[in-house]
């Protein structure tokens, strides 16, 4: 959680037209870079995806669009579908939301498919399959894999910068 | 705190607010359509496109020192039917660049 950025708008929080604002554009963005990371996590296309939700080219590139507000709860449902992962609606104080935006970063974006997701491997059956002697090279691959993938999420985590201000534009 | 930042609404503080914060948090490729070119002839100035009835239009650049790591805020503006006010914000913003990327002591971190 990034501290300071949690006690400014802890803050600027107490005006009501200043959080609603300020959380109805950070849903628009999480959204929209959502999509986008969870599209390209899967290697398609703006094309492919929207041949998977019925929507045109065009219309997922909107969804993409970190202003695009319309966006409709049957839609987000047709993408939690394409993409393997459950979607979570749920109404959350600003305390509580103020903890989710000052914790956003590249690593919340993608999510496991179902296919993919740890929780599920039935590990009493991959235990039995790779513990053969000959699927010991397999259990080393799944291993280096995971831990190549866990990597990453890290690495991408850490991706922040830094605002700088010209001071002709703090004189202006 | 800048005078221009103080003279906006809490609707447009709160959109400029909320696009900055994504930005120091993930990389901008991350983030669809937040900053487009500017202007044809400028590729080094990048447009802030937040959404609300007045179109602001920070301008910034990436680094100039460090690309990867730091954005530097260089003009505040605002866009109107395509055009930008001031109508030379773009170019002033090229020159604050340009004296940003000579002389480091221009900018400092941007404090809200």
């Amino acid at each position: 959680m990034n501290a300071k950025m949690h006690e400014r708008l802890r803050r600027l929080f107490r005006d009501q037209s200043y959080r609603r604002t300020y959380m109805e554009s950070f849903l628009n963005t999480a959204i929209a870079a959502q999509i986008k990371a969870l599209r390209e996590a899967r290697g398609l296309s703006q094309k492919d995806l929207g041949s998977r939700i019925n929507t045109s080219q065009p219309g997922i590139s909107a969804l993409e669009n970190v202003n695009y507000s319309r966006w409709s709860l049957s839609t987000l449902r047709k993408l939690a579908e394409a993409f393997d992962v459950a979607l979570v609606v749920k109404f959350v104080s600003f305390g509580e939301a103020l903890d989710e935006v000052t914790a956003f970063d590249s690593s919340r974006l993608n999510k496991l498919s179902f296919e993919e997701d740890s929780v599920f491997v039935d590990d009493e059956q991959e235990t039995e399959s790779l513990s053969s002697p000959a699927n010991v090279t397999q259990l080393s691959e799944f291993v280096a894999q995971r831990s190549v993938r866990q990597s990453a999420l890290v690495a991408s985590s850490s991706q922040t910068k830094t605002i700088l201000v010209s001071r002709e534009v703090l004189h202006g | 705190m800048t005078p221009w930042y103080e003279g906006l609404d809490y609707v447009s503080q709160a959109l400029l607010d909320q696009a900055l914060d994504r930005l120091e948090q993930v990389d901008a490729d991350a983030l669809p359509a937040l900053l487009a070119g500017a202007k044809k002839g400028y590729p080094h100035i990048r447009k802030l496109q937040l959404g609300g009835k007045v179109r602001l239009r920070p301008l910034l650049c990436t680094g100039p020192h460090d690309k990867r790591e730091e954005l530097t805020f260089l003009m505040p503006a605002f866009e109107r039917n395509g055009k930008f006010d001031p109508t030379d914000a773009v170019q002033q913003a090229d020159k604050r660049r340009e004296e940003v990327e000579s002389d480091e002591a221009k900018r400092i971190p941007y404090e809200r």
